[in-house]
């Protein structure tokens, strides 16, 4: 029997369910239960595994996420906005009414002080990263499962994958920041290959040494300012780049 | 008196709902409702420097992330007074086509057509007619594939900056691009005879509709803003002539004509507003069922002009040379701009205010979809008054559908400007 799935989406932008619509092979091995942006159910029920794309941010959305994990055997969060908050987490830095106050009438708009990762609210068994995930790291984790294998996800800087591409270094050779040593990679090195500094969509690796990347970025003469900025992404609510836009860095030992 | 709803609204881009209320047999009230919840857009590229909003407003939308990113351009460079070379003018239009062939394929294939065959999904659908998924497959397929040759990425691209490209495309990439390309015209062509000999509700709405026109090009960035009922507009006048207002019930805001009228974006504007721009077999082809001014129809307009921009891309890269430099220097400074373009799902607005090193100060952002809300309403109550179907709500989602609007994108939209 085939395995029933459900995609859901909390707050986002829909490109990481989007990979879903091109991968044939996903809708013709999965028996598809559940996904809005697909097909006309309206009720959730119980599924084997689920995809949730998007952060939560809604009183809504918080609940809705209990529900899923409730009825659902696995869960995978995919996408930076369901991994880390996504870009929408930069208003976590600020007071919430800070941006309600931009509304006519802001009494109108229900939402939580702050954009979280769906870890936050309930067991998350798998994350796919990526703004948006690439499809072939998705793809083989569908393949995995199917043949209930454990999925390989990518857990390593992406400087390694610039380094298989044979791309010249675009901060050794130009001089031009790259977030690529403290990025997990995944992508296929995007950036670096149009000779442009890696920008972090894909999120941090495990244990990734952002205080000697500060550092370095401040021996290139890069403001402060600018180097919260370079942080301030779709990952900016992740636990390691956070510490760069809470200005918690503190001088790495030698 | 009975209240129905259809919650939540499925196969559209993004999280909505409809409400109906009926007192004895006419709908007396018809609400669409955005509850997706709003991400504050304008608010996050406040103190960003321009080649970093265009990343930022990218994340908007998973479909069109490409005019987001174009739109923005256009407002700083012209804030900066740059002027575009003819060849990245035209790498960018290729590149915006791609984009569109990829948001209408996903729209026309694997939202809206299984509404033509009963189905409640593609999925479906592909079960009995295999041959037309593999059609929209290998379109959408191909789409992507301009984007990604072009723009380095097909959701959220990397390659694009103000001024230009960071790298031009490669040119063993662009000839094995065009192959697929090629192909991919027969198979444009197959679809547009498929949905021209769909069977439609006969229905015709009074619309007004607005869109980009430059009385030569098929209109992506060109020419001025124009209105059918006979009007023409610069674009540094939209925010004279259009306005935006929130309503309780929704995340986005609504916009009307000034003079309190609801208007029409999209691929059914401009195709009637530029119907004579098209290629001339396409002109020769349609040229008795235009204008369209029937809702369920609107899939034949996204089916032209994934054909147009088929053939248009071949243009445009079987004749540019790739040698060229990738992009213009240019210098920050003080000032206001704004940039309006076609997306996919019709007219997009930027408007940037920035310090003297580029940074935003203030921005303001108006979405197709947000614009569509009100149009929207309006063509549900006329149907659902001069129709009275059977099932209300089933022909109310499908009605919605034919718009294909993107709430994700209409959500995020509030307007700084409008700070005490």
């Amino acid at each position: 029997m085939k395995p029933k799935v459900g995609i859901i989406k909390l707050s986002s932008c829909d490109g990481c369910q989007a990979v879903f619509l091109d991968l044939h092979e996903f809708w013709e091995n999965f028996e598809v239960d559940f996904w809005i942006l697909g097909k006309t159910k309206r009720t959730l029920t119980s599924l084997d595994i689920a995809f949730i794309e998007g952060s939560v941010s809604t009183p809504e959305e918080e609940e809705f996420v209990k529900e899923v994990r409730s009825k659902t055997k696995t869960l995978v969060a995919i996408g930076a906005c369901a991994t880390s908050g996504g870009i929408q987490a930069l208003r976590n830095f600020e007071e919430i009414h800070e941006y309600l106050k931009i509304y006519p009438k802001p009494n109108y708009i229900k939402i939580l002080d702050k954009s979280t990762p769906v870890k936050s609210h309930v067991k998350v068994d798998y994350e796919i990263h990526g703004c948006p995930i690439n499809s072939r790291i998705l793809e083989n984790f569908l393949k995995a499962y199917l043949h209930n294998k454990r999925p390989y996800i990518p857990d390593f800087p992406l400087c390694m994958e610039c380094k298989r591409k044979m791309n010249v270094c675009v901060m050794d050779a130009y001089g031009i920041p790259c977030l690529g040593p403290v990025t997990r990679a995944g992508c296929g090195s995007l950036c670096p290959s149009v000779k442009r500094g890696c920008y972090g969509c894909f999120g941090p690796f495990s244990g990734a040494n952002v205080e000697v990347l500060v550092e370095w970025f401040k021996k290139l003469g890069i403001s402060d300012e600018d180097i919260k900025n370079m942080f301030s992404n779709e990952n900016s609510y992740s636990e390691e780049f956070r510490k760069v836009l809470e200005g918690k860095i503190e001088k790495p030992k030698d | 008196m009975k209240n129905l709803k259809i919650d939540p609204l499925t196969r559209v881009e993004g999280l909505g709902r409809v409400y109906l209320r009926e007192r004895e047999g006419r709908y007396e009230f018809v609400r669409l409702e955005i509850y997706e919840a709003p991400r504050f857009f304008e608010k996050l590229v406040v103190g960003k420097k321009p080649n970093q909003v265009l990343d930022i407003v990218a994340r908007i939308c998973g479909l069109c992330p490409v005019a987001y990113q174009i739109t923005a351009s256009e407002a700083f460079e012209r804030i900066f007074e740059i002027k575009i070379p003819e060849h990245i003018y035209k790498l960018r239009r290729a590149l915006y086509l791609g984009e569109w062939i990829s948001s209408h394929s996903a729209h026309v294939f694997f939202l809206h057509l299984p509404d033509f065959f009963k189905k409640e999904s593609f999925i479906e659908l592909a079960k009995e007619k295999k041959n037309i998924l593999e059609i929209g497959l290998y379109i959408r397929k191909t789409g992507n594939r301009v984007i990604d040759v072009i723009g380095g990425r097909h959701v959220h691209p990397v390659n694009l900056k103000v001024g230009g490209f960071y790298t031009m495309p490669e040119e063993k990439d662009v000839e094995s691009l065009l192959k697929e390309i090629e192909v991919a015209v027969e198979k444009a062509e197959e679809a547009l005879e498929l949905v021209i000999s769909l069977e439609y509700p006969e229905i015709e709405l009074d619309y007004e509709f607005i869109s980009l026109y430059s009385g030569e090009l098929y209109p992506i960035v060109e020419g001025e803003i124009k209105s059918s009922k006979g009007w023409k507009i610069k674009k540094e006048d939209y925010e004279k002539f259009f306005e935006e207002y929130q309503e309780p019930h929704s995340t986005a805001l609504y916009s009307r004509i000034k003079n309190g009228k609801f208007y029409l974006v999209g691929p059914l504007s401009r195709f009637n507003n530029n119907f004579h721009n098209l290629d001339v077999n396409i002109v020769k082809k349609l040229k008795g069922i235009y204008p369209i001014k029937n809702p369920f129809m609107s899939i034949i307009p996204r089916v032209v002009e994934i054909l147009y921009g088929f053939r248009e891309i071949l243009k445009i890269l079987t004749s540019i040379d790739l040698k060229q430099e990738p992009s213009v220097e240019w210098k920050p400074k003080e000032g206001e701009g704004l940039g309006v373009t076609e997306a996919p799902r019709g007219i997009l607005y930027h408007k940037y205010t920035v310090d003297e090193k580029g940074k935003v100060l203030q921005a303001k952002i108006v979405p197709p979809t947000s614009q569509n809300q009100g149009i929207m309403e309006e063509t549900l109550y006329h149907i659902l008054n001069k129709v009275k179907p059977e099932d209300p709500l089933e022909v109310s989602e499908k009605v919605v559908r034919t718009f294909d609007p993107c709430i994700s994108c209409a959500t995020h939209f509030l307007n700084v400007v409008r700070l005490p």
